[in-house]
């Protein structure tokens, strides 16, 4: 995530990835995938940074290559000049790279996207941002600044039960429990500062959400969210490099926020839900290391947009018992 | 827009306990959670966000691929 801030954005990155067909992928997929882009990755990856490290250990970075396969330059690195200096190498590498070793030998295998076909094109997708509240106790590197963004799908019939159960006013009912059970563990976990794993099931002790009608106007019906989260796990798991000790981690919060449903549209024009609450514990990358106790945190669920890069999948979708 | 008075407020309701949440508080802290315009430059570069797409269309125009590619997507949780 420190890359987005302190690389991505820089104006002398941009100019120079416009030379380039910018791409992203998660790293883990993409390098144990048996397909065409995991082979051609492969091929480019034993070539980087991390190419002399065991085939197991990530292979995570920026890379540039050529479509080919060919390998033209590497970095893992938070650092915008640095990362400037490696585009730079790179097009030099292209430029130097004879024709007839630019591109792909033949026509390219088709490939299948692991979880897109999951995508719920007529439910509802939201973007869960994830950030620290204010403290007392001030970091003083990235960390202050740290926030996150994650996704969070919703099946057309699941969609449903966020709509107003009439249009009139005081209408009153319960998302389900098995759906806010669902967000609680996979989307309100701590990975403010990077990834972290969903809660148990069995780790859930309060998930409630109401919808209740708060005016109509025409088409438009508005609903105010209000609910409560409290999740807990306890064991034995590592939060650094010293090994498994015993743990306990969580978040307890309320939930705010409010939608506007268009009745004929049958779609939310508008849906946004705060919540706020104190969390604790920490995992094996979510860097909470040394900050375990008590702490303020939220999050921000809103309507993700249409494009590409609002597509991505939940973090934690295996946990959806969607399938595969 | 975040205040240093805002986060002086937020922090005072921190030290008391659980942050309380209401309809008033409300914009302060989405205000506070969501990232500032300034924080999401990276969404500008129109991020392709599957590479072999990328390497299809890198071999169709011609042009070399840059890979960005964490432990988890580097366009969402990362």
């Amino acid at each position: 995530m420190r890359a987005r801030r302190y690389v991505w954005a820089e104006p002398e990155v941009q100019e120079l990835l416009k030379k380039f067909v910018p791409a992203t992928e998660e790293v883990h997929t993409l390098h144990r995938d048996q397909g065409p882009a995991g082979k051609h990755f492969r091929l480019v990856s034993e070539k980087g940074h991390y190419g002399k490290n065991p085939i197991d250990w990530t292979r995570q970075g920026i890379y540039a290559l050529a479509p080919s396969g060919e390998f033209l330059a590497s970095i893992n690195s938070t650092n915008g000049g640095d990362v400037e200096r490696m585009l730079k190498e790179a097009l030099e590498a292209w430029e130097a790279l004879p024709r007839n070793k630019r591109l792909l030998a033949g026509k390219p295998e088709e490939a299948r996207e692991r979880w897109a076909h999951l995508y719920p094109e007529d439910g509802m997708v939201l973007r869960v941002y994830t950030r620290d509240l204010p403290r007392e106790k001030k970091m003083k590197d990235w960390r202050e600044g740290a926030w996150n963004l994650d996704y969070a799908w919703f099946r057309k019939e699941e969609m449903w039960k966020f709509a107003p159960g009439g249009a009139v006013k005081g209408v009153r009912h319960e998302v389900p429990e098995e759906i806010v059970r669902r967000l609680a563990r996979c989307h309100f976990v701590d990975n403010v500062r990077g990834q972290t794993e969903a809660f148990p099931e069995e780790a859930v002790e309060e998930a409630s959400l109401t919808v209740t009608v708060e005016s109509v106007k025409g088409d438009r019906v508005t609903v105010k969210y209000e609910g409560t989260v409290k999740i807990e796990q306890r064991g034995n798991w590592a939060v650094d490099d010293t090994g498994a000790r015993a743990q306990t981690r969580g978040f307890r919060g309320k939930l705010l926020g409010r939608g506007k449903w268009s009745v004929q549209g049958k779609k939310f024009e508008t849906l946004e839900i705060v919540s706020v609450g104190t969390r604790w514990g920490g995992t094996r990358y979510n860097f909470r290391n040394g900050d375990l106790e008590e702490a303020p945190l939220g999050y921000v669920l809103t309507l993700a947009g249409p494009g590409p890069e609002d597509r991505m999948t939940p973090a934690a979708i295996w946990q959806y018992g969607w399938g595969e | 827009m975040r205040t240093a008075a805002l986060v002086l407020a937020l922090a005072a309701i921190a030290r008391a306990g659980d942050p309380e949440l209401t309809d008033e508080l409300y914009p302060q802290y989405r205000d506070h959670i969501r990232p500032k315009p300034s924080e999401e430059g990276w969404r500008s570069v129109g991020w392709r966000t599957s590479y072999w797409a990328a390497v299809q269309e890198g071999n169709r125009k011609g042009l070399p691929i840059l890979l960005w590619t964490m432990n988890g997507h580097p366009l969402a949780c990362t």
